[in-house]
């Protein structure tokens, strides 16, 4: 502090009045110099932890793991503070999550559980990853997240059972606990094992082959979780163990069960579902008419066209949902393991053989050629379907499971690609469309039946023993509240649908007097049947409830 | 480019601290006591260029030996909050509050404050203080009030935490003087806990039980099945406010088994025999039908505190806030005298204090006592400060200050009319605020100065004074165990905002005082008029060497003139000391008291409108009171719940329709707050519980006060829950 910065008299008037002085010596931070200096020497924290890591790395066959002891764990959640701190995370953002499970028959008994990253050895993560974003360590086991090459489609959210990768909406992709590896290297201790007040994380090594066959193994328990409530081992094999004198009972429920509030909406995929599904839809019945011969060029080249535009707006739509689409093109990367790979490229396929085969026929290329071309699109738009199931189903999510959501996809393909067929034949050339457009009818109505049950039925218990799951009942109980007026929404655009659809039915015979009635009665139901299929696909993702680690009343 | 993943690179820090942020590597570290509550942790704060940019919990300090709860990683967080306050802000006559320059402020301050005195008398003024802010600024601010303001009353928000505790030491001791020291966490064998859930409240505390080598037996007495209980040995699910019952009766209980230390009793207390008689009517039966505790559950506990070897005794706020919560600490106390389970490692009647400078407030806030625990009312006491403070006697009042209840009464009565509020925030934190806020709507004049001008109460001020926060500014912190702590100014105020220190050394020079205080230069020459102030006191710190000396942290009181030179008593500079180690306690004859009193029921009772009884307390570790400070910090927001949840047990829950997750109406005589049901067996049958960080809560709980301490009694209020109706509410 300088004697300039002194207050005390006030004396001519150009000099600074008192307060003029307090404020400015508010702002001088020059006096903590004075005791910083002392500390060059430093303090050592590592006294405190060396105990809570392994003496030696981990040797083949074996990882890095935390090790929870639920007996020590208070539920302070300093493990979560400390890693933010420690790894300077951005505000809001934590890695760590600290949840709790209590007996509900009313006999007392409660525990909380913190958890991060469990650096599975068989991580979803990695295996959906897209853009090999994703690596595990050979020598350490660490599950790491190489943030360069992350191209913010956030299905590593979705796969992970236990919800660890997280979305920074400010950097455009996920971020994720590596186990403090580089402080592991140094023989430092990770942020939340330093933080913990009662030691109760520590870092043990694991034996890969021990974990897979407790999880997985001959006699293994199929139910098997980390704790209570949590997602079943055998979907990851998650390296975590946590240790307790008494093991906590089967029967404890998270203490955020009651407290169930919808996923995350992935607008622009629900958008890009209901589209590629009515794309290969139209296109899929366009190749069929033309190679049956049963319509001209035109009528078919148009439902062709119209169809490959729907497709290509969906794909734009999805590239736009990326954090970096500027990193589009490592989607590719993850062919071998990713189902979100396969599905990109088989659109893909179906988009470039689409733009070929039209292309080809404006320039009058080769017939065979052509041919070629349009089998490609179509079975490229099929492929790329089969794989939206799979991708969603590996998640391990009830209601995402293969035979539901291959249902309700199935069911928004016949559906919207047969109203939009018929829609754009009755329009296009009115007096040859009548039998073509006749079978299409009970496709349509069938599509629409398999699309708005497929969802609905796995939630209801009728005259069945078992109760439903935990996963499915808080489906239905975000479907029966937070989300019952869109729920509402979907069944009115259903139900109009079916009714234009009737209209168009009963315009059917008008057609051949070259009556544009019919087709305009489709067009309507094909935009309408197209918004409940959208409202459809966002309680897909809402209403999809993820298995996920205890968590805390929110 | 930069790579995103450069982002999260760590590099070493240096200083013993390991891996930090790239972007964060510190050139520099100093320490700083923690801000929030009285654990008093260290935090070594990083420095970048002079500025903070990080912290780490101080691995080489006495009291958390490098851990820290989640509010001290994020102590830095709250001081870049948006909505700081950075002007002072002055209502205009459209009743707006405006930002004004300082000088502007300052004139309003005296013309307020001025103007209502005129009318109605020096003594109409009156301000409110906080354990939140350093001992100096505290002992500034009471002197400015008192001695050069013409104010006589002055309380502190430490009213609301230790009051109770306060006065059953200065009883039963001679002096408010916690014994104890952490390191009695881990040499006891047995570990008593009443209404003190430390897990949450104080988890550096717990730790330092985890580190207890004896294998402690734990005994917490709570009617909650708290954090705390379920990691105890044993849980004594006492009936709410059945404790003085129960503690009578374990005293009853170990005097039958001949645990009374018998010598120690002769030889250092008064008062046993009349106390043995007293707690005899308190029969087993008796305890057990009062307070559901069983006859074999309070013999195992008398049976486990006969057997310990060193027995200490902790309470909290579970004891501090009751309608009897002198006597209950006390009765805490007495236990411990009987069965000689003081002065000794591991022993102790042993208040754990609220906040981070509760006992600084205590000492030298000059509010209900004179500077350095004395008594306004005694001739020798006002001399003796009037000398060091070289003041005229006559301007120090001869008697002590209204209680915060009195003060707020004193509003309705018309006695109090203009108000100074300091970093506090009443309009939340008051029992019953329903009723406090309309009150402060009455005043003449009401300042507010506070970090935020968005708290409940800086929003119904007059006056808005922008203060600087922990981490901007200098001075001392006494923590529970009597350990002085330094905090310093590593990061830069927002705007015009000034340290407390700075605004009433404005005021003192603007009110036309400021000679008074011309050796209060600032805050480390206030800390040598403190230690002047405290020689010969119980609580000397004469001997403390300045800040250079403190800012270790291994400095407890008393420190007198001498402690690190030859011939000093042995141990006397040691960094864990406890008290009484001689038996002589600070009354005049050097003996404790037994002191004792009937248990009554609580005011309000349960009845068929309100059948339930409805606990507040501590949410969550990472929330801090009325929340203005943790409330800022996403990282802190996130470790708490969202939106108010009442526990309520499954049986009560179930006779009112009520499931898990319900959104329900919390109801008592004074109003209705919506909330969701936790339905759980933390609570008992026939109670629930709220956290008491909503600003909702207080709208619900009876004003219920100690006789003795004035300590409001937030834990017992009667109350119904229902399921949520239209028109409740939301």
């Amino acid at each position: 502090m300088t004697a300039l910065l002194a207050p005390g008299a006030v004396g001519r008037p150009d000099e600074p009045t008192p307060i003029d002085v307090w404020l400015l010596r508010q702002q001088d931070l020059t006096a903590v110099e004075r005791f910083a200096a002392r500390h060059d020497a430093g303090d050592v924290a590592e006294d405190r932890w060396r105990d809570r890591l392994p003496a030696t790395g981990p040797g083949p066959g074996e990882q890095y793991a935390f090790e929870v002891d639920l007996d020590a764990c208070t539920g302070c959640k300093a493990c979560v503070a400390a890693c933010h701190n420690l790894n300077g995370l951005d505000e809001g953002e934590a890695w760590r999550r600290v949840g709790s499970l209590h007996d509900a028959s009313g006999r007392p008994g409660a525990a909380t559980v913190t958890s991060a990253c469990h650096h599975c050895v068989d991580p979803a993560c990695l295996k959906g990853c897209p853009a090999r974003a994703y690596e595990k360590d050979p020598v350490t086991g660490i599950v790491r997240h190489l943030d360069d090459a992350c191209m913010g489609c956030s299905y590593c959210t979705l796969t992970c059972p236990y919800e660890v990768p997280v979305y920074n909406p400010s950097l455009g992709i996920v971020r994720k606990c590596d186990l403090c590896s580089d402080r592991l290297a140094e023989g430092e201790a990770p942020a939340c094992v330093q933080g913990c007040p009662q030691g109760a994380i520590t870092i043990s090594i694991a034996t890969v082959a021990g974990l897979v066959a407790q999880v997985r193994g001959r006699g293994a328990d199929p139910a098997a979780a980390l704790v209570p409530t949590a997602p079943r081992s055998s979907l990851t094999v998650p390296s975590t163990t946590y240790v307790s004198s008494a093991p906590v009972p089967a029967t404890w429920v998270a203490s955020d069960e009651s407290s169930i509030h919808p996923s995350h909406g992935h607008t622009p995929l629900a958008v890009m579902l209901v589209m590629t599904q009515a794309a290969v839809g139209m296109t899929a019945a366009a190749a069929w008419l033309r190679a049956s011969s049963a319509l001209d060029d035109a009528a078919t080249g148009a439902l062709a066209t119209i169809g490959l535009v729907t497709g290509l707006v969906a794909l734009a739509a999805s590239v736009l949902h990326l954090g970096r689409p500027l990193l589009a093109w490592r989607a590719v990367l993850g062919i071998r393991r990713s189902w979100l790979s396969r599905e990109i490229l088989a659109f893909g396929a179906f988009a470039g053989a689409g733009v070929a085969q039209a292309g080809l026929r404006a320039i009058g290329g080769p017939p065979a050629l052509v041919s070629a071309a349009e089998a490609t699109m179509v079975a490229g738009g099929v492929v790329g379907v089969t794989c939206s199931v799979r991708l969603y189903a590996v998640t391990g999510r009830r209601w995402w499971r293969t035979s539901i959501t291959a249902a309700r996809f199935a069911g928004t393909t016949a559906v919207c690609g047969s109203v939009a067929t018929a829609a754009v034949l009755a329009v296009a050339d009115p007096t040859q469309a009548r039998p073509i457009i006749r079978p299409l009818v009970p496709l349509a109505l069938v599509g629409l039946a398999v699309a708005v049950l497929a969802p609905l039925l796995p939630l209801v218990r009728i005259g069945s023993r078992r109760p439903l799951d935990r996963e499915l009942a808080a489906t239905r109980r975000l479907l029966g509240h937070q989300l019952q007026l869109r729920l509402v929404g979907r069944l009115v655009a259903a139900a109009a649908g079916l009714g234009l659809i009737g209209a168009a039915g009963a315009a059917l015979p008008s057609l051949d007097a070259g009556s544009r009635d019919a087709g305009i009665a489709f067009a309507a139901a094909a935009v309408v049947l197209a918004v409940g299929e959208y409202h459809e696909r966002r309680l897909f993702f809402l209403a999809s409830v993820a298995p996920r680690m205890p968590g805390s009343p929110r | 480019m930069k790579r995103l993943s450069d982002l999260l690179a760590r590099e070493p820090a240096g200083f013993g601290i390991g891996q930090v942020p790239a972007a964060r590597v510190p050139t520099a570290t100093t320490r700083l006591v923690c801000g929030f509550c009285s654990t008093g942790c260290g935090l070594d704060v990083h420095l970048k260029d002079g500025r903070a940019v990080g912290l780490t919990p101080s691995a080489s300090h006495p009291v958390n030996g490098g851990g820290a709860c989640p509010k001290g990683w994020e102590a830095l967080a709250p001081l870049s909050a948006p909505d700081r306050a950075t002007a002072p802000l002055l209502r205009n006559a459209r009743g707006k509050l405006v930002a004004v320059r300082w000088a502007e402020a300052l004139d309003a301050f005296v013309t307020g404050f001025r103007t209502s005195q005129a009318a109605h008398g020096a003594e109409s003024a009156a301000f409110l203080s906080t354990g939140q802010i350093p001992t100096e600024e505290m002992a500034l601010l009471g002197a400015l009030a008192k001695f050069g303001m013409g104010m006589r009353h002055g309380d502190g928000n430490t009213r609301q935490c230790m009051a109770s505790a306060v006065v059953a030491y200065k009883e039963a001791f001679g002096f408010d003087a916690p014994p104890y020291t952490y390191v009695d966490f881990e040499r006891s064998d047995v570990i008593v806990l009443v209404g003190s859930n430390l897990c949450v409240a104080h988890p550096i505390m717990w730790e330092r039980i985890t580190r207890n080598p004896n294998d402690p037996e734990i005994i917490v007495i709570d009617p909650r099945r708290t954090e705390t209980a379920s990691a105890a040995t044993q849980h004594v699910a006492l009936r709410p406010k059945s404790d003085l019952t129960l503690l009578y009766g374990l005293a009853r209980n170990l005097i039958e088994r001949g645990a009374v230390d018998v010598g120690f009793v002769h030889e250092h207390t008064s008062g046993f025999a009349a106390f043995a008689e007293f707690v005899a009517a308190f029969t087993p039966e008796r305890v057990a039908t009062e307070t559901g505790v069983s006859i074999g559950q309070l013999d195992r506990v008398a049976r486990t505190v006969a057997e310990g070897r060193a027995v200490s005794f902790w309470w909290t706020m579970g004891v501090n806030q009751s309608h009897q919560g002198v006597r209950t600490a006390q009765a805490i106390i007495d236990l411990a005298l009987m069965t000689g389970n003081i002065g000794r490692p591991g022993t102790g009647a042993n208040s754990i204090t609220g906040q981070c400078n509760a006992m600084g407030s205590r000492l030298f806030s000059n509010t209900t006592s004179l500077l350095g625990g004395r008594d306004f009312a005694d001739p020798s006491h006002r001399a003796e400060v009037a000398a060091i403070l070289d003041i005229d006697e006559a301007l120090i009042p001869d008697r002590p200050s209204l209680a915060y209840d009195r003060i707020v009464e004193g509003i309705s009565t018309g006695e109090i009319r203009s108000l100074w509020i300091v970093a506090t925030n009443g309009a939340h934190s008051w029992i019953n605020h329903a009723d406090l806020r309309e009150l402060l709507g009455r005043l003449d004049f009401l300042v507010v100065q506070d970090m935020y001008a968005s708290t409940e109460t800086a929003e119904l001020a007059d006056l808005v004074l922008p203060a600087a926060g922990w981490g901007e500014k200098d001075g001392t912190f006494i923590n529970s165990e009597r350990r002085l702590g330094l905090i310093q100014k590593v990061s830069p105020a927002p705007g015009q905002a000034l340290a407390d220190f700075a605004v009433f050394k404005a005021v003192a020079d603007a009110w036309g005082c400021g000679h008074l205080f011309r050796r209060w230069s600032d805050p480390e020459a206030v800390f040598e008029i403190l230690q002047e102030l405290s020689a010969g006191r119980p609580c000397d710190i004469a001997g403390v060497r300045g800040y250079a000396h403190v800012e270790r942290g291994g400095v407890q009181w008393p420190y007198p003139a001498g402690s690190d030179q030859p011939g000093a008593p042995a141990g006397a500079t040691d960094p864990e000391r406890r008290l009484f180690a001689d038996g002589r306690f600070f009354t005049p004859d050097q003996r404790a008291r037994f002191v004792f009193e009937a248990p009554i029921a609580p005011a309000e009772r349960p009845d068929r409108s309100h059948p339930l009884v409805l606990l507040t307390g501590r949410g969550s570790a990472s929330q801090w009171h009325t929340e203005t400070r943790t409330g800022k910090s996403a990282t802190l927001r996130a470790l708490a719940p969202e939106g108010l949840w009442v526990d309520i047990h499954p049986t009560d829950a179930r006779a009112r329709g009520i499931g898990a997750g319900d959104a329900v109406t919390v109801t008592t005589r004074r109003g209705a707050v919506a909330a969701r049901a936790q339905v759980t067996t933390n609570v008992g049958e026939g109670s629930i519980y709220l956290p008491m960080h909503h600003p909702q809560v207080n709208t619900l709980t009876f004003p219920a006060f100690d006789p003795h301490s004035r300590q409001p009694s937030y834990k017992y209020s009667a109350a119904q829950v229902r399921l949520a109706r239209p028109g409740d509410p939301a």
